[in-house]
């Protein structure tokens, strides 16, 4: 079998992995990383149906599921960790009950939105990192956490068309473990901070490398002096640079003022030099689903249907009436809500508790379909790797609107 | 079957010019009043004007750099909503409106099909995702090569022509293009590079290799291979004074093998003048004419607000400080392409934007073959397609034109020959340059006419004293023989295609793509490729494969 079986376990959507089947669960036998290896290891989904946590025909727990969002007024639909044509599915169904979505890495993704929409980005992708980038900055703490190859992929290439083998990293922010030791034989510097919070040492180094003069007379102690002085260098003697953060791995406090400043940092380095950026984040369907909002709504995040009409108000899940919640890649149960709940996914965490539960497949294993990486430029084919007749969480909620 | 009955019908591929006929609709084609055995259906349309569906050759409508417009456009997604209703979907967004809205408002303005024409390789699983969400209109899209890193090796290395082709073929066909566009051809990758300005004979810094360099292999690729639609060429130095000498050298380095130059208008300046701006329409205009071997879509501007979106980051780069509202966005791709996104306002009283204005129509008025010139407005980077109703009234009635022509900077007025040029075009014409002209470059040949056989896309206006307001409001559109518009509102969903060519290519090629692509490329050789069921299974869109020459 060739290694060609596409990750949806984070967006990264590494594509030269090798699954094979064992026991309940599948195996990955090339390229996996750990989150990999536990997404692929589940076990294999729930076949039957529940309505009140009592086994039923699906039949029956989709019209009620039906009848449940007919009922509701403010429906919310949640997670929505599904693929694009569950996504597109979802946007389907929420049109016609006035619902609206909400994606569960939204939180995240609205810091690193706001900042693109009010005022743009230079941006790159995997590919450009990994052939181009001499130079790479993270910004923040255990920035690829979440995205465990990233830096296999993008900073440790076997073969690159323009960087050399050693790279010059930069690490505002406190590197992880692993980290450290994947960016074994690259020169690194990093400034960690205890204290001082990193919106605080981002803008020091962004006056640091526009304003030469500043550094030298600033007064700041030695080594942090040492530090940025290392940084200024890098980044001013960088071909190509790429500065690379992940919204969920930024404080949720600074995130929109970190994120801001990356932004304005990358416009004052354009002028004279090539330096973009990119962002790490959108898991579980979170990347697809801004894009499939964007183009079939108008709207990236927060879209909320009243009377079929999309805006991007955003969305009080405290407000909901009924909650139906899309898990497909992880057990993530919904968020406890007095009220309906309906839960389409692969695993029954809280499904005993719902009030209707869809068993669904998880794309990628059990059906196809599409995802979106994220640098939000490529798309990339899902496979099906096992047949359990589990259906897709696309094909569940178009039977719900069938039914509406 | 259906029968229309009685139309004036301006079908300039059959040489038809305002004829009263009656036309027969079987299975949703055209077919001869022979081959009629029992009429269902008869509309009446006495004293109605009947052409093809509209095609639009160049409208960025689906991919990547779409919603990235999208997402900076967010005040004009706010402003502009519209609701579902049991037949329509939902949408925003008048400048980039979202994915159906463009395809009911296309609809609506009587247009049948549109092309995208910048699809990038690695994005165009995207590019048709959205297409697929776009209905109403049959799509097709241009896949961007010039700036590919693959193609650049292959060339820096002096490859065999053959191979160059042998790559282009493969590309058209795992991208399921309709055709290739080139973009500021090695300039996109020049731009990562840090060169902020590239010439037609001037160096990549890295490959060596000029833009002409890159032009010529691809023109000849697309000749040998038989693709209908010839290089879709966005030319150097987009919008830069003195750039008409470029164009005009662009059209000079085809050689006479054929060539698609595109928005044409943003390649037309010169830099006389106190303002160094100056239109240089007249000597682009008539290299047009003396290049037979030429099309040309003209990219029109209108004054508002619009957002730019381009491959071409190095001159989208510069343009960014007249961004407004001033945010923009510059994404480098790949080691393929990239794109820019740069939301604009064209004013009439700004003395470049009004000579700009100047500029498009008079490559619409002095060129004099309307076969090979086109109806655009780059969509949405000179103006959103829902101002060709206007821009038909501005080349059809000399009076309008020349009264928006006095309202506008008075110095640009004076520095354009716009006023005295006494041209109209007349129905017929239009019918040209909207419907027969971008089928017949497109190798369409079921679209575009309304001969036996043809398609039955067609539309039909009530004629009205404001030639605007009849364009803007067919009464009837008919796809594939199906009344989807009545009164200038969708009325039905129709079923819709993607158009493809798929030119051989030796299977070899794959070989060493194969091995490029595991060691450089992101993502697997196997899962860049769209299979015909892929494609098909994002909205049940038929494949519609065309034949190369
Ligand atoms: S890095 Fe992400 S996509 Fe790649 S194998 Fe790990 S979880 Fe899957
Ligand atoms: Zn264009």
């Amino acid at each position: 079998m060739t290694a060609t079986v596409t990750c949806p376990f984070c967006s990264l959507l590494c594509d030269d992995l090798s699954v094979r089947a064992s026991g309940s669960g599948l195996t990955v036998s090339a390229n996996a990383c750990q989150r990999a290896r536990q997404g692929f290891g589940l076990p294999a989904p729930a076949t039957e149906a529940r309505i009140a946590g009592v086994v039923a025909p699906l039949e029956r727990a989709v019209t009620r599921a039906a009848q449940l969002l007919q009922k509701s007024r403010k429906a919310l639909l949640g997670g929505l960790g599904t693929d694009v044509n569950g996504l597109r599915a979802a946007l389907r169904l929420a049109e016609r009950t006035d619902a609206a979505l909400w994606h569960e890495q939204e939180p995240y993704a609205r810091q690193n939105l706001k900042a693109l929409q009010s005022r743009g980005g230079i941006m790159t992708t995997l590919g450009e990192v990994k052939n181009r980038a001499d130079t790479v900055l993270f910004i923040g703490n255990n920035v690829t956490d979440n995205h465990p190859r990233f830096i296999e992929r993008c900073i440790n290439p076997a073969h690159a068309l323009f960087a050399g083998k050693h790279r010059k990293l930069g690490y505002l922010g406190k590197p992880g473990r692993t980290e450290l030791a994947d960016c074994e034989g690259h020169e690194l510097v990093t400034l960690t901070d205890q204290g001082n919070g990193l919106a605080n040492h981002l803008a020091l180094l962004r006056a640091a490398l526009t304003q030469p003069q500043w550094l030298a007379a600033a007064e700041l102690p030695a080594p942090k002096r040492n530090k940025l002085k290392q940084l200024v260098d890098m980044v001013g003697n960088a071909q190509y640079g790429a500065l690379v953060w992940s919204p969920a791995a930024l404080p949720q406090d600074q995130a929109d003022l970190i994120i801001h400043a990356c932004l304005d940092l990358l416009r004052d380095l354009n002028v004279k030099q090539r330096f973009a950026g990119l962002s790490l984040g959108g898991n579980n369907g979170g990347v697809s689903w801004q894009s499939v909002a964007t183009w079939q709504t108008g709207f990236p995040a927060g879209v909320n249907f009243t009377n079929g009409r999309p805006s991007a108000n955003g969305v009080q899940a405290a407000d909901a009436d009924c909650l139906l919640w899309v898990s497909g890649f992880n057990r993530q149960p919904p968020p406890a809500l007095a009220v309906p709940t309906i839960i389409l996914s692969p695993h029954q965490a809280g499904a005993s508790a719902a009030d209707v539960y869809l068993p669904t497949g998880v794309p990628g294993i059990d059906h196809g379909g599409n995802l979106f990486r994220t640098d939000g430029v490529i798309a990339l084919p899902l496979q099906k790797l096992r047949d359990r007749g589990a259906p897709s969480a696309a094909e569940v909620i178009e039977q719900i609107v069938e039914r509406l | 079957m259906i029968k229309l009955a009685g139309g004036k019908v301006y079908d300039p591929a059959n040489g038809v010019d305002g004829r009263i006929m009656d036309l027969y609709i079987k299975d949703g084609q055209l077919v001869a009043a022979s081959a009629v055995d029992k009429v269902q259906q008869v509309i009446d349309l006495s004293g109605r004007i009947v052409m093809p569906g509209g095609i639009d050759i160049h409208t960025h409508i689906g991919g990547g750099k779409v919603s990235i417009a999208r997402l900076l456009m967010a005040e004009d997604h706010n402003a502009h909503v519209t609701g579902a209703d049991d037949l329509l979907r939902s949408g925003s967004g008048a400048i980039a409106p979202s994915s159906f809205i463009t395809g009911y408002r296309y609809a609506e303005m009587g247009y049948t099909a549109c092309f995208e024409p910048a699809m990038m390789p690695v994005n165009a699983r995207q590019s048709h995702l959205e297409m697929a969400d776009t209905p109403m209109l049959d799509t097709g899209a241009y896949v961007l090569l010039g700036n590919d890193d693959f193609l650049l090796r292959l060339l820096q290395q002096k490859k065999d022509q053959q191979l160059i082709n042998d790559y282009v073929a493969w590309m058209i066909r795992a991208t399921r293009a309709l055709g290739v566009k080139v973009v500021n051809p090695g300039g996109i990758s020049a731009f990562k590079f840090n060169q902020r300005k590239l010439d037609l004979d001037e160096r990549n810094k890295y490959y060596g290799l000029t833009p002409r360099d890159v032009l010529s292999p691809l023109l000849e690729a697309l000749d040998t291979l038989g693709v209908p639609h010839p290089l879709h060429v966005h030319a150097c130095n987009l919008g830069v004074p003195g750039n008409f000498q470029t164009t005009l050298d662009t059209i000079a380095a085809a050689e006479g093998r054929p060539m698609h130059v595109t928005h044409v208008q943003f390649h037309s300046y010169g830099q006389e003048g106190d303002r160094k701006f100056s239109s240089a329409a007249a000597p682009i205009a008539e290299a047009v004419n003396r290049h037979k071997n030429l099309s040309i879509d003209v990219g029109q501007i209108m004054f508002g607000q619009t957002v730019t979106a381009s491959a071409d980051t190095m001159l989208q780069y510069k343009g960014h400080i007249h961004a407004h509202p001033h945010k923009w966005t510059c994404m480098d791709i790949e080691c393929e392409a990239g794109c820019g996104v740069v939301p604009f306002r064209y004013r009439d009283k700004n003395f470049v934007n009004a000579l700009q204005w100047c500029i498009g129509l008079e490559i619409f008025l002095l060129t004099d073959d309307p076969w090979r010139v086109f109806l655009t407005t780059d969509h949405p980077n000179g103006a959103p397609f829902t101002s060709y109703p206007h821009l038909i009234k501005l080349l059809m009635d000399r009076s309008f034109r020349n009264d928006v022509l006095g309202t506008i900077n008075p110095a640009a007025a004076g520095a354009s020959t716009l006023g005295s040029i006494e041209r109209e075009y007349s129905l017929y014409e239009i019918a040209v340059i909207t419907r027969a002209a971008p089928a017949r470059s497109l190798g369409l040949q079921d679209l575009g006419h309304l001969g036996n056989g043809a398609t039955a896309d067609i539309t039909v206006y009530q004629p009205d004293d404001d030639i605007e307001t009849m364009f803007a409001h067919p009464q009837y559109v008919f796809k594939r023989g199906e009344m989807c518009v009545r009164n200038g509102r969708v009325c039905a969903i129709p079923t819709t295609s993607t158009h493809v060519v798929e030119p051989d290519c030796d299977p070899g090629i794959e070989r060493s793509l194969k091995r490029y692509f595991d060691r450089y490329m992101s993502m697997n050789l196997e899962n860049f490729k769209i299979s015909r069921e892929e494609l098909e299974g994002y909205n049940q869109h038929s494949l519609l494969v065309h034949d190369c020459r």
